[in-house]
């Protein structure tokens, strides 16, 4: 009769799995090379700038706040690598200092929301603004594509015979780095606690602070990371780089069913729905439908995203209203919640 | 019958309640509550926290529904559905917290769900303020009806919800705690207010904790104890002590004693002239190993407040606090639990526990650190944590992976303690450990705390349930107003000495 926290989300990652399997075939019956697998490792490059990103924002979700400036830290991070590039820095050197700036413009975003308890939606979009305009002020109007060949290497190169991107394998790194740190650690456990509840949490010796600055200086981090993917993919730099692909993570991160709310979801389900939506894109692509119709298309999926927890229990009410009411309060709960 | 004292003529009352029962769930809130309320008269309620007052007022005003009896109105029986329709019928009342629109106007404030219509039905906005002014004076308060409710002191939320009482043709007019947030002079404005709205035929039912006010104010006085009516009598037959031995007069049958007197070891925990400004003033005290110190007070005196500051959830503004002899500056129950001490906060299933999660994450989540490596959770040896403990303290359960919200208050109590003694605390603080639970997983909460002691712990056990306090407590001390005003060896308390000590009034500090 007790409920069990776990039995719930291998069902939701195989919805995705279906779902990511159907937009597939929908794709292939657009184009007949839409299967080759040059095409399909190929396509996943579409999606890993933000994935990266929704890495991060999955973490930041976990606990219940929002970023939504990583976008804009993307961009303060490729001009900073195009003047490093300038200066004839070596991407050893320069890579590093852009994902500790890319920390710092996370970690700062963390202090205002976790230390001065300002409402992470609110800061996140002044920063997202601020730090817009920083890129803007440190590159210039004018795109800078002169880059050295090594800074172009992590975000263009294939290897296996040029099949797999590296950026996929960096990607694929960072997910299990991520997936590891959220579901296997103590800080990870930490995240979701202060998610739930975060009175509870703090109650019970957990730093609700340094974990939340934590979660935002990481986000930042992979945004850095992000940037440099960005230059080799590109081999371009400008103040509005990535600007408006916040939708698109956002929707990844609650599609993949981490809770708008924090507290609950998993990093195998972000990555599911980053796959999904990268299939759907690339279809769409394929089928020339475009780019706003596109966008109302994202919309409408972060939106459903918000939906799912509130209409699947609107639907075990439904058809089994009985095991709703001997689950007792933890129903009242999960749709209070939600 | 026999006239009042004041001499006045018979009357027939002008509001009955008759046989009131009313259960939340398994749970009786009331039992055959039945009491008649006069016009001219000042009629005061009291009891201890949780004797069902409020719940009576909420019946009555229609804010909750009787399951039983019924209230007779002038003679006609009437169940309010909202407390809008109860003021129609002349039936209001003010709670201890006015519930005010801070952003509105006095005015619109008063006249909130009554607003004077003017020309095409529009809002009639100088007959609004005129309304106003004239009920404000009747309180003789000179408040500017369009100043807007937000800047105002409680006192004058305290008249603006009163004039709104007023502003409907009042009968019978319920005070809820009205004074425990006004100064004394604020307090005698008031209570003469009462007076004149007694004198002109109005009901007033006054509900305080401070039995001095009763005493001064009342014409007769109904006693509630454990959710049923003990006694309404005129003022003039009860006093001080007798009303207190109404209020508290309840058996020791389903209290655990404790066990014979320990022998105490080292001081563990002392407290010297801590403060937290505007909350509680010079509180000193200490516990020794084995030793249960138990804080009586009223609701809000203050006893959460120490607790939770010796925690490091609110950071003392001066004062000292030594623990193991070492002095410490408390600043996050992290760094308290790291020192040795665990609290048990009073709203468990807000502070105490993560509902929506397992048993298992629940109780491991203080002491993850020394349950992983390298920061990575060993989840086999959590688990058995989990299970040792949830055994140890008895939780009855399928497994510990069940989520706590599908447990009962007393399982996830016991789940609560096994989380924090998981910490392995020297010292553990108790803020109403029996909240809530039912009497058999009381039972096992005071055999529980018992044994911590007798383990060596310090225990501080905040109660408001004044027979578990006296049965289980070494020593007890009282916070009344954010003071510790007495003191007494487990030998010589007593319900009403902790009672009278706890309900002093003494204005001497006010928030």
């Amino acid at each position: 009769m007790a409920a069990k926290a776990k039995r719930q989300w291998p069902f939701w990652e195989f919805t995705l799995i279906v779902a990511i399997l159907g937009a597939g075939a929908w794709s292939s019956t657009l184009s007949p090379y839409y299967l080759s697998v040059d095409q399909l490792f190929g396509s996943t490059r579409a999606f890993i700038i933000p994935g990266l990103l929704a890495l991060g924002l999955a973490v930041v979700v976990s606990l219940g706040e929002i970023d939504i400036s990583l976008a804009s830290i993307i961009a303060v991070g490729t001009v900073t690598l195009s003047k490093f590039s300038a200066a004839g820095v070596p991407l050893g050197v320069s890579a590093p200092i852009v994902v500790a700036i890319g920390a710092l413009c996370g970690a700062f975003n963390g202090l205002l929301v976790a230390k001065w308890r300002l409402p992470s939606l609110a800061v996140t979009l002044g920063t997202m603004g601020a730090y817009r305009g920083l890129a803007f002020i440190i590159g210039s109007e004018v795109g800078y594509t002169d880059f050295d060949d090594s800074y172009l290497w992590l975000g263009s190169e294939y290897i296996f015979h040029g099949i797999v991107p590296v950026s996929l394998i960096v990607f694929a790194l960072m997910a299990i780095l991520v997936w590891f740190l959220m579901h296997r650690t103590v800080y990870g456990r930490r995240c979701f606690s202060i998610g739930l509840n975060t009175d509870a949490s703090w109650f019970a010796g957990v730093d609700v602070t340094e974990t939340k600055i934590r979660a935002y200086a990481l986000a930042g981090a992979l945004a850095g990371l992000a940037a440099i993917v960005w230059i080799g993919q590109y081999g371009s730099a400008r103040g509005d780089n990535a600007d408006g692909s916040i939708l698109f993570v956002v929707t990844a991160v609650v599609l993949g069913g981490i809770d708008i709310n924090g507290g609950r979801g998993t990093i195998s389900g972000v990555v599911l729905a980053l796959f999904l939506l990268g299939t759907i894109r690339n279809g769409m692509g394929l089928a020339n439908i475009g780019g706003p119709t596109q966008t109302v298309v994202l919309g409408s999926l972060l939106v459903a995203g918000v939906l799912r927890p509130a209409a699947a229990a609107a639907l075990a009410r439904l058809s089994n209203p009985a095991r709703l009411k001997a689950a007792g309060p933890q129903g009242v709960e999960s749709s209070g919640q939600e | 019958m026999s006239a009042i004292e004041s001499g006045q003529p018979i009357r027939e009352p002008i509001m009955a309640l008759k046989g009131i029962g009313k259960s939340f769930g398994p749970v009786k809130a009331l039992e055959d509550v039945g009491f008649d309320v006069y016009p001219g008269c000042v009629h005061g309620l009291v009891g201890e926290n949780g004797a069902g007052k409020s719940t009576l007022v909420k019946i009555i005003t229609g804010l909750e529904q009787a399951d039983e009896g019924e209230v007779i109105l002038a003679g006609k029986s009437v169940a309010f559905r909202t407390p809008i329709e109860a003021r129609s019928h002349g039936v209001a009342a003010v709670y201890q917290d006015p519930k005010l629109f801070p952003h509105l106007s006095v005015a619109e404030n008063i006249a909130m769900g009554a607003y004077p219509a003017g020309w095409l039905g529009g809002l009639d906005r100088r007959r609004m303020i005129e309304t106003a002014r004239h009920h404000l004076a009747r309180l003789g308060s000179d408040l500017d009806p369009r100043r807007t409710v937000a800047g105002l002191s409680v006192a004058e939320h305290q008249f603006v919800e009163i004039a709104r009482a007023l502003s409907a043709d009042v009968r019978v007019l319920i005070l809820d705690e009205p004074t425990s947030a006004l100064t004394p002079t604020e307090a005698e404005r008031l209570f003469a207010v009462m007076r004149a709205l007694r004198d002109r035929g109005t009901a007033v039912i006054f509900i305080t904790h401070r039995l001095e006010e009763i005493e001064a104010l009342s014409d007769t006085i109904t006693v509630l104890r454990d959710r049923r009516h003990v006694a309404t009598l005129p003022r003039a037959e009860v006093d001080r002590a007798k009303l207190v031995q109404l209020m508290v007069g309840r058996p020791l049958e389903t209290l655990f004693t404790r066990r014979d007197r320990p022998s105490f070891g080292a001081e563990v925990l002392r407290v010297e002239h801590l403060s937290l400004e505007g909350v509680f003033a010079d509180v000193s005290f200490s516990v020794r190993a084995g030793e249960i110190v138990g804080m009586g007070g009223l609701v809000g005196a203050g006893r959460t407040e120490i607790a939770q500051t010796l925690f490091g959830i609110t950071p003392p503004t001066s004062g000292d606090f030594y623990l193991k002899g070492e002095k410490v500056a408390p600043n996050s129950p992290r760094q308290m639990l790291g020192k040795g001490l665990a609290y048990l906060p009073e709203d468990r299933d807000r502070d105490g526990l993560i509902m929506p999660e397992t048993i298992t994450h629940n109780i491991t989540l203080p002491i993850l650190k020394t349950l992983s490596r390298w920061a990575v959770i060993d989840r086999a040896g959590e688990r058995r944590v989990a299970a040792k403990a949830s055994e140890t303290y008895n939780v009855r359960t399928p497994s510990v992976e069940a989520i706590v919200s599908s447990l009962s208050g007393g399982n996830r109590q016991k789940v609560a303690f096994a989380k924090w003694l998981a910490t392995e605390p020297v010292a553990l603080i108790l803020d109403e450990p029996t909240h809530g639970i039912d009497i058999g997983s009381k039972a096992q909460v005071h055999a529980m705390v018992s044994q911590l002691a007798d383990r060596g712990l310090a225990v501080v056990l905040i109660s408001s349930d004044l027979p578990e306090l006296i049965a289980m407590s070494d020593r007890i001390l009282v916070i009344a107003e954010g003071a510790l005003v007495a003191e007494f060896a487990h030998d010589e308390a007593t319900q009403e000495k902790v009672m009278l000590a706890a309900a002093r009034q003494s204005g001497r500090r006010r928030g």
